[in-house]
């Protein structure tokens, strides 16, 4: 993988991580602690190294919450405990909205080699003393934290072909599986594509698309695309599972083979998400289809890369839901 | 705590540098409640306009600030042009 495409990348999952906690708070802009809890979910040295003192995503949420709720009470405010917050579906359309001077610090931490331990190190300096005093709620003394500078987060055996998509989840192998292997919570990992789902005796999950994806918009779906059915083809606990998908109301479709690899990491998982067969593309038999189909064959990686992120978004967003 | 007090601490000026993290702590609790009343006026069938109104700002303000943010699938009451 090229070092711009490794930019981008983690640039893209900073942000989503700190978009999540940012709406999961009702925030109106992403700040600093939003950027610090997506350092400690994004994978590399510095989550690694948090982890192993115990600054977890779940120790750092409920610490920024005992920070504000200090600074509150000194001056007479006292929130009362709410529920457990969960990162509503989609996301915020037309962008992400971060606080001035915000995305300075993420896009200068993203051109520096060791990504992830620049982008801590500005966090720490940031006037308004949050992830230092976070820190330290949690019995870490920042200054004594021994970073390496050099370690490149992405080393080269990570993924880059055009039918797959690596991404780190802060948990482990085992909590995962639990997710994905788990016929009654595959809605929660695939909830941007299906409103609902049952599972038959037979144990054939049988999915029906939104009618309106999580931004509002309907979704444009060809007759008989409006039900899936999906069916586990391997089963290798805990480290590889394959679903086929096939479409019960348009028998001249081809299947799709979906494959999650779970790889255990230093503090969490690394999930690759893959197409390994996607069945023959229908719809191409008009002479519009015949004539658009250079086009399609040059964005179709695109697209499907697209979908694979989309997925892996979704797998790491149910692992990061607090329990309700 | 009584009004008094809360105004009280709330004024106290011996440490500026704690006051203001606080004031900028206590803003951005304001405004994440302002945005949970906002999408809960709007499921109740409240119009931007009656929710603009009853913030005292103008129905344009308090569309850009929150159409982006608000969940989508709430069906907000058209705005009827006379």
């Amino acid at each position: 993988m090229n070092k711009i495409i490794r930019i981008m990348k983690w640039f893209r999952e900073m942000s989503i991580l700190a978009e999540d906690e940012q709406r999961r708070s009702d925030h109106p802009e992403i700040d600093v602690e939003h950027l610090f809890l997506a350092l400690v979910s994004i994978g590399g040295p510095v989550t690694d190294h948090l982890a192993e003192r115990g600054v977890t995503l779940t120790a750092a949420r409920a610490a920024f919450e005992r920070l504000h709720a200090r600074r509150l009470s000194g001056i007479g405010v006292s929130v009362p405990e709410g529920a457990a917050r969960r990162i509503p579906a989609g996301n915020t359309r037309g962008g992400f909205v971060y606080r001035e001077g915000v995305r300075k610090v993420l896009e200068d931490a993203a051109n520096e080699p060791a990504r992830d331990v620049a982008l801590f190190r500005a966090l720490l300096d940031q006037p308004s003393g949050d992830a230092r005093e976070v820190l330290r709620d949690l019995g870490v003394d920042p200054d004594a934290l021994e970073l390496a500078a050099t370690t490149e987060v992405d080393s080269a055996t990570r993924s880059h072909r055009a039918a797959e998509y690596q991404r780190f989840v802060g948990e482990k192998p085992s909590v995962v599986w639990a997710l994905v292997s788990d016929p009654d919570r595959w809605l929660e990992w695939n909830e941007f594509e299906f409103d609902s789902a049952e599972t038959t005796d037979s144990g054939i999950i049988r999915a029906f698309a939104r009618e309106r994806r999580p931004d509002g918009k309907p979704m444009k779906l060809k007759p008989g695309f409006s039900v899936s059915e999906f069916v586990v083809s391997r089963f290798e606990p805990p480290r590889l599972i394959q679903w086929e998908r096939s479409f019960p109301s348009a028998s001249k479709q081809g299947t799709q083979s979906l494959r999650l690899s779970l790889a255990p990491q230093k503090s969490g998982t690394d999930v690759t998400v893959s197409f390994v067969h996607i069945g023959p593309l229908r719809g191409q038999r008009t002479p519009m289809g015949w004539l658009l189909r250079p086009l399609a064959r040059l964005l179709h990686p695109f697209m499907v890369r697209a979908h694979l992120r989309g997925k892996a978004d979704n797998i790491s967003r149910a692992l990061r839901q607090q329990p309700a | 705590m009584e009004s008094t007090q809360l105004a009280e601490a709330a004024s106290d000026m011996t440490n500026p540098r704690e006051g203001l993290r606080a004031v900028s702590t206590l803003r951005l609790l304001v405004e994440s409640l302002e945005f949970r009343q906002v999408e809960a006026a709007l499921r109740a069938g409240l119009s931007w306009g009656q929710v603009a109104e009853l913030l005292g700002v103008t129905r344009q303000a308090v569309h850009k600030k929150y159409s982006n943010r608000v969940d989508p699938l709430i069906d907000v009451p058209r705005r009827r042009r006379s």
